[in-house]
């Protein structure tokens, strides 16, 4: 009968707490890069602008995402992998076959004691057997109560942190201070285009070029495009990279709500869109920091 | 963002709309001096978008370092009912010597003449 109880109710599925514990630390390190790189942006670019003036303060290359706003989001996110860890204690297969274990060795020695008993263990057995359903049972209900319990905080938790990472041009956001960022980069590569097009017109205003001349023209601003290029590969990957993080964050909220309601289909399909999210930024990540060496390489 | 500040939000939402409204006069600028003077008032525009979007991720920081003491709360919870566990695992164990030495007589019962 409690096995007909425990198969019709949604459980804690601990292969799945395991897989949720996952990908919070994939994106836990996926954060860890975002914020280093957005960092690293901003700092060349403050350094560009400070270069133009007078004098140097302080707060003209002051770090915009700070070490202590950064450690808050990495104790948020061991605070989600101990909690992980306790559920996969609670939820351990093991502890009710350890109870059996035991069991099985008490019987053993009662055994040994006395040599007359024959091995009948009806009633042991039995109940041997119920012992291991009703602890397994109660780790269940415990950890389903208290995942319910943490949902919402797990809420607030992940959907601050998507928040704050943003994925498109509307808001107050990382991706949106990122994007600025890029939109001053790539314009003043258009204007040095334009620059270059203005002094070539006015330096053959009245005599034309030579076609060496003309050629030399050519291929000084076919440099300019393929920088500008390059800046736009940088630009695309990197506000890829931050959307896709948005959305696995995104993911883990809606992760850990399917696991609260022990729904393992759920549970299960969210998962595996979370990863693809994941493995998505990573590659993008990873293709990023190729542009940017590939960039190094060529500017010397 | 998790309730965030709307002064702040205001702020940088003004911030990038000028500085957007600058970048689209300085595509369509032709003289070379005015359009770098434009590009810096643009990179100087972003540098003031940066110093609001720290404060803005110091106030998201802030809302989920306070959603954190919450789930410690939920891992104490999940270690008080291992507890709870293990105590049960030694009173089954006793429950189960118990009855191993029950079984042992009934089976001696059972061979008494």
């Amino acid at each position: 009968m409690l096995l007909l109880v425990l198969a019709g109710c949604p459980t804690v599925q601990p292969a799945r707490v395991t897989q949720f514990q996952q990908a919070a630390d994939s994106a836990h390190t996926q954060a860890q890069a975002t914020f280093n790189a957005i960092n690293a942006l901003i700092t060349e670019d403050e350094i560009n602008l400070v270069i133009t003036k007078d004098k140097l303060q302080e707060s003209d290359v002051q770090v915009i995402l700070s070490q202590s706003d950064i450690a808050k989001w990495d104790k948020a996110f061991s605070a989600v992998d101990n909690y992980c860890k306790s559920l996969q204690a609670l939820l351990d297969a093991n502890l009710s076959s350890d109870v059996q274990t035991s069991i099985v060795g008490a019987a053993d020695q009662l055994k040994n004691l006395d040599k007359n008993a024959v091995p009948d263990p009806v009633i042991s057995t039995a109940f041997t057997e119920v012992a291991g359903l009703f602890t397994q049972a109660k780790a269940q209900s415990d950890a389903m109560k208290i995942a319910k319990q943490a949902d919402p905080n797990m809420q607030v938790i992940f959907q601050a942190m998507a928040s704050a990472i943003g994925s498109d041009a509307s808001g107050a956001t990382v991706w949106h201070t990122a994007s600025e960022h890029w939109v001053d980069r790539m314009g003043k590569v258009e204007d040095a285009f334009h620059r270059n097009y203005d002094e070539f017109q006015k330096v053959h205003a009245t005599t034309p070029p030579s076609s060496d001349e003309q050629a030399a023209f050519a291929a000084k601003q076919r440099l300019v495009v393929q920088n500008y290029i390059q800046l736009r590969d940088l630009r695309d990957a990197q506000l890829q990279a931050l959307s896709s993080l948005q959305q696995s964050l995104l993911g883990l909220a809606e992760a850990h709500s399917a696991l609260a309601r022990g729904s393992a289909s759920d549970l299960s399909t969210v998962l595996s869109s979370l990863q693809a999210d994941l493995d998505n930024a990573k590659s993008l990540y990873d293709k990023f920091k190729a542009l940017s060496t590939g960039k190094a390489a060529t500017n010397g | 963002m998790a309730e965030s500040n709307s002064s702040l939000t205001d702020l940088y939402n003004t911030l990038v709309e000028e500085h957007d409204q600058i970048n689209t006069l300085r595509a369509n600028e032709d003289d070379d001096d005015m359009r770098d003077a434009m590009m810096n008032e643009m990179m100087e525009i972003t540098h003031r978008i940066d110093l609001v979007q720290s404060q803005l991720f110091t106030e998201d920081s802030d809302a989920i370092d306070n959603a954190v003491a919450k789930v410690d709360t939920a891992k104490g919870a999940l270690d008080a009912a291992l507890g709870s566990i293990t105590t049960l695992k030694s009173f089954v164990n006793a429950c189960t010597a118990f009855l191993k030495i029950v079984d042992s007589a009934i089976d001696l019962a059972k061979k008494l003449p």
